[in-house]
């Protein structure tokens, strides 16, 4: 993994961790106290309608007792007994104008023989009603309420009062249904849901209570008045609070990337382009420099790898230009020893002809004809030499072209042919695709073929094979002369080096020149049999690696 | 037959000189408190409605208590096959238009659509739309009435308000002894057949109970409609209760629930009595219930119950028996309608039960042909009224229609509860007042001193 994206990874990793700490923290304490919001509201909501149910029970109280007071309860209740009995409805005037819902007067057997709610009870005993007695406090009982689409039993807070009648007492019972209109006043009232349930009776609600609920139930009777608050608003509030910490997190988080990556890309640039330029010097481009950026130890790492690399330059330069002094010494060498042998014979014959010639010997004109040929044939042997040095140094760059090295191999040795006394043995290997220049490759199989030769001045056996070496061709010409001795081998690629009598020592490092012109390189070894192996090696073309 | 149309005849020629010449004077304005249900009877169908109706839109003709049909608009002929209607001279509406045969088949073609009484009178008429259409469009002086089968009792079904001649479907312009002068107020007409009225007119308060009772006792007003009543009176004004077939179960439940004597006295109220019969007490019917109705047993289900939302004793009889069919376990809904609705609604197949009231005939016979319209069963009505009628003797119909009336009880789908008087108060200075044999008390005799 790249340095940078594991800066950027380290970056993202301490942005998300104060927040992996802090959300689940903060959750759990705004849910722990949001909580105890919740309860609280529900414990308010309870406690006014228990102070809503202690005023409808002074009211109700009152209510009955005025009602009982009232002359028209009396008139009515004296008619009980009479031949004309009261309307049905007749307490309907009583109730007139008072916060009731419930007024019934009932005899002294316990019917209904008015009611102002519920005339069509009237004759029968109402169920419910002899759970309240005169004087106690108001109680919860159900009660019948009568609307078109039938009759439904509600909870109602009654309460009763003695009336006096014509031959004994009557009751009057009187109070407040507690329906759906008292639930929902009482909803507004608390803000919580209200149900009001109990078996039997018909349910009222009313107020909304969404999400999580917290309840408070008081027992009222048969029935059961249940508060309920609702967490929705909380939830609401609690998701906004996360919502807002996640979002500050988000936003943190994209900061660190983005710091992350300008502190990364500020860091890893030189030393991205401190390696490349390592790459660049190890490929030989000892010219290469990193542009001086950073700061601090990155700074020192750049300078002082440039400083390396131009120390490197200098002194591959100096090295460079030494071997080009020692191999110019050697070619001079060489080119004095080659031209310092013909020119001594040379001397010798001109200085022995220049003393016939002074001394006026009669011997002249045969020691001239006798000279002459030997003194051209060094002349002949001088030019060859300055030839040889002038086709080193003049050997172009090479044209590569594709060819089949076997093929081509085999139809170069068929023009060659081998001198009396040699045998050419032809080992063609596989087809060996190459590009190749043909004359150059052409002038090193010559001079390969040539030094074979003059290694057996005697005779022997001259064996030319192609083979494939990985991604290599391989050409080898292997002799059965003496072969060159083992430290030698080093050095007879050098200009001017040979192990020969006779030889410019231009051949094999002609032949290393073509090589390295063609991106291969020209190897000495012994052969097996003690002869000397040449080997060319140059790369495949369309092979791997 | 030929001899009791000869009488009305008589009677229609001679009536109203005869009662002009015994009024003691004219003048003064009838002064009426009415409470807020008999004004909502636009139709008169209630008593107290058709009492204050009668003063802008009388009647065809009277039947005195003594039975006897006395012409006011039209006299009554009968005919080899029927009865032929012919209007008096002096008959006219407000608008001056005279009454003619067209006019009369119209007016009943409409009362027939919304009222069981009006259904109820004209049932032994043969092919009874048919006929009134085709007179409404006819130019005849009389209206020619061919019966299905011999029907002795037909002039004093005639003489029942909901077939008193009015034009149009608002239930105004009739023809009677006052013209409306406004809403609350009418003006004596002099040319009515009967004579000009006593009063030179009337004046109508529509007043709350105490209010009007106060009324009556500060002499505000000489004539209280929906309060009081006398219980001696004819009380003919019956309500039923009607089902569908599906709901007799529920009926069923219900009957032995059934204290019509608890109900008349906590309900409705006086003047007013129990009906255990498809007859009331004053037509013969039974007084009590013939036998136990069974004891209460429980079932369950749900109905409809159509009532009369202007009639207060009606809601609380509906209420009720919301309350008894509850404690029988059947969920009683209540289904408040105008009159009219409540007829067309029922027709129409609407509810599974209703509670249907109407002003019977006085006379047993065609009271009885009014049920049998409410049961809702054309062909038992036929049959029935059919044997009724080939009764020539007036005691032995009566009698055979008592009896009939106790029969068909038990298998029609008619449930009798009970039957209401009209509710009335006079000033006691008002003399010369008569009653009809309705009960219905007739104002334009009225004079005070």
């Amino acid at each position: 993994m790249r340095l940078r994206t594991l800066l950027l990874l380290a970056f993202a990793l301490l942005a998300l961790l104060p927040l992996a700490v802090t959300v689940p923290f903060a959750s759990r304490r705004i849910e722990v106290t949001f909580s105890r919001e919740l309860a609280a509201r529900a414990d308010s909501a309870a406690a006014l309608a228990s102070t809503e149910l202690d005023r409808l029970r002074a009211e109700v109280e009152q209510s009955v007792t005025a009602c009982a007071a009232d002359p028209l309860t009396e008139s009515v209740a004296l008619q009980l007994e009479s031949g004309l009995p009261p309307a049905a409805d007749a307490m309907r005037g009583v109730a007139e104008g008072r916060p009731l819902t419930v007024l019934t007067l009932r005899d002294a057997s316990g019917v209904s023989r008015s009611s102002a709610f519920l005339p069509a009870r009237v004759g029968d005993v109402e169920p419910g009603l002899s759970a309240v007695r005169p004087g106690d406090a108001p109680v919860v009982v159900p009660v019948e309420v009568q609307n078109a689409e039938g009759v439904q039993l509600r909870p109602a807070l009654l309460a009763a009062r003695s009336v006096e009648a014509a031959h004994g007492t009557a009751t009057l019972v009187g109070g407040q249904v507690l329906d759906d209109a008292w639930v929902s006043r009482l909803a507004r009232f608390t803000g919580a849901r209200v149900e009001l349930q109990g078996p039997g009776l018909a349910s009222a609600a009313a107020g909304t209570a969404e999400g999580r609920t917290v309840r408070r139930a008081l027992p009222l009777g048969p029935a059961e008045l249940t508060m309920a608050v609702g967490s929705a608003a909380v939830d609401e509030t609690r998701t906004t609070l996360l919502r807002a910490l996640l979002t500050a997190g988000a936003l943190g988080l994209l900061l660190a990337l983005v710091a992350g990556f300008l502190f990364a890309r500020g860091i890893t640039r030189p030393v991205e382009a401190l390696t490349e330029g390592v790459r660049s010097v190890a490929g030989g481009a000892l010219d290469t420099r990193v542009p001086a950026e950073g700061s601090g130890e990155v700074r020192v790492l750049v300078d002082a790898f440039n400083r390396m690399a131009e120390d490197l330059g200098h002194a591959t330069r100096a090295l460079r230009a030494a071997e080009q002094a020692a191999a110019w010494e050697g070619v001079a060498r060489s080119l004095a020893h080659e031209l310092r042998n013909p020119l001594t014979p040379l001397q010798m014959s001109l200085e022995t002809l220049l003393a016939a010639r002074k001394a006026r010997d009669g011997r002249f004109d045969v020691l001239f004809v006798e000279s002459a040929p030997a003194m051209l044939e060094e002349v002949e042997r001088l030019r060859r030499t300055i030839d040889a040095f002038a086709r080193f140094a003049r050997l172009p760059a090479a044209q590569l072209e594709p060819l089949d090295l076997t093929t081509w191999t085999e139809q170069a040795l068929g023009l060659a042919g081998a001198r009396p006394g040699v045998a050419l043995r032809w080992e063609p290997g596989p087809p060996l695709a190459v590009r190749a220049d043909r004359d150059q490759l052409a002038q090193l199989l010559h001079n390969l073929l040539r030094n074979a030769e003059e290694a057996m001045p005697s005779g022997g056996q001259v064996t030319v094979r192609t083979r494939a070496d990985g991604n290599r061709a391989v050409l080898e010409v292997e002799d059965t002369g003496p072969g060159i001795p083992a430290d030698a081998r080093a050095r007879v690629l050098e200009p001017g080096v040979t192990t020969k009598a006779s030889g410019t020592g231009l051949g094999l490092a002609l032949g290393a020149r073509i090589a390295q012109g063609h991106g291969g390189t020209l190897e000495v070894d012994a052969a097996p049999g003690g002869g000397a192996l040449l080997r060319l090696r140059i790369p495949r073309e369309g092979a791997a690696g | 037959m030929r001899r009791e149309a000869l009488l009305l005849v008589l009677a229609a020629a001679t009536g109203s000189e005869a009662r002009a010449a015994a009024r003691a004077r004219d003048g003064g304005t009838l002064r009426l408190a009415v409470l807020p249900e008999v004004r909502a009877d636009r139709w008169g169908e209630t008593p107290e409605g058709a009492v204050l109706r009668a003063l802008v839109a009388a009647p065809l003709c009277r039947v005195d208590p003594s039975g006897r049909v006395q012409p006011v608009l039209a006299s009554i002929q009968r005919t080899a096959d029927g009865v032929s209607v012919v209007p008096r001279p002096g008959a006219r509406f407000s608008s001056g238009a005279p009454l003619a045969a067209a006019e009369l088949a119209q007016a009943w073609a409409r009362a027939v659509e919304r009222s069981p009484a009006a259904r109820g009178a004209l049932g032994p008429v043969r092919e009874l739309a048919a006929t009134l259409d085709q007179q409404s469009r006819g130019k005849a002086a009389a209206l020619v009435l061919p019966l299905a089968h011999p029907w002795p009792d037909l002039e004093v079904s005639l003489c029942h308000p909901a077939l008193a001649p009015v034009l149009g479907d608002g239930g105004g312009a009739g023809i009677g002894p006052y013209t409306p002068d406004g809403a609350e107020r009418g003006r004596a007409v002099p040319a009515f057949p009967e004579g000009r009225p006593h009063p030179d007119g009337f004046q109508i308060s529509a007043l709350a109970r105490r209010a009007a009772q106060r009324a009556l006792e500060t002499r505000s007003a000489q004539v209280l409609l929906g309060d009081g009543g006398d219980p001696a009176a004819p009380a003919l004004f019956a309500t039923y209760l009607v089902s569908r077939p599906a709901a007799r179960p529920v009926v069923a439940l219900l009957e032995p629930r059934l204290d019509r004597p608890a109900l008349v006295r906590s309900f409705v109220g006086t003047p007013a009595a129990a009906m255990p019969g498809l007859l009331p007490p004053s037509l013969g019917g039974p007084e009590r219930p013939s036998a136990a109705a069974g004891s209460p047993a429980r079932g369950s289900g749900s109905a409809l119950l159509l009532y009369t939302a202007d009639r207060p004793a009606q809601r609380a009889v509906a209420q009720r028996l919301q309350i008894l069919l509850r404690d029988a376990g059947v969920s009683l809904t209540l289904g408040a309608r105008t009159p009219e609705a409540l007829d067309r609604d029922w027709r129409a197949g609407q509810g599974d039960l209703a509670l249907r009231s109407v002003l019977l005939p006085p006379a047993p016979a065609a009271a009885l042909s009014v049920v049998l319209d409410l049961a809702g069963d054309p062909g038992t009505s036929r049959r029935e009224l059919a044997a009724l009628g080939a009764l020539g003797d007036e005691r032995d119909r009566a009698a055979r229609t008592r009896e009939r009336a106790l029969q068909l009880a038990a298998t029609l789908p008619v449930l009798p509860l009970y039957v209401e008087g009209l509710r009335a108060r006079l000033d006691p200075a008002l003399v010369d007042m008569r009653r009809d044999a309705f009960g219905l008390w007739i104002l334009d005799d009225a004079w005070w001193p």
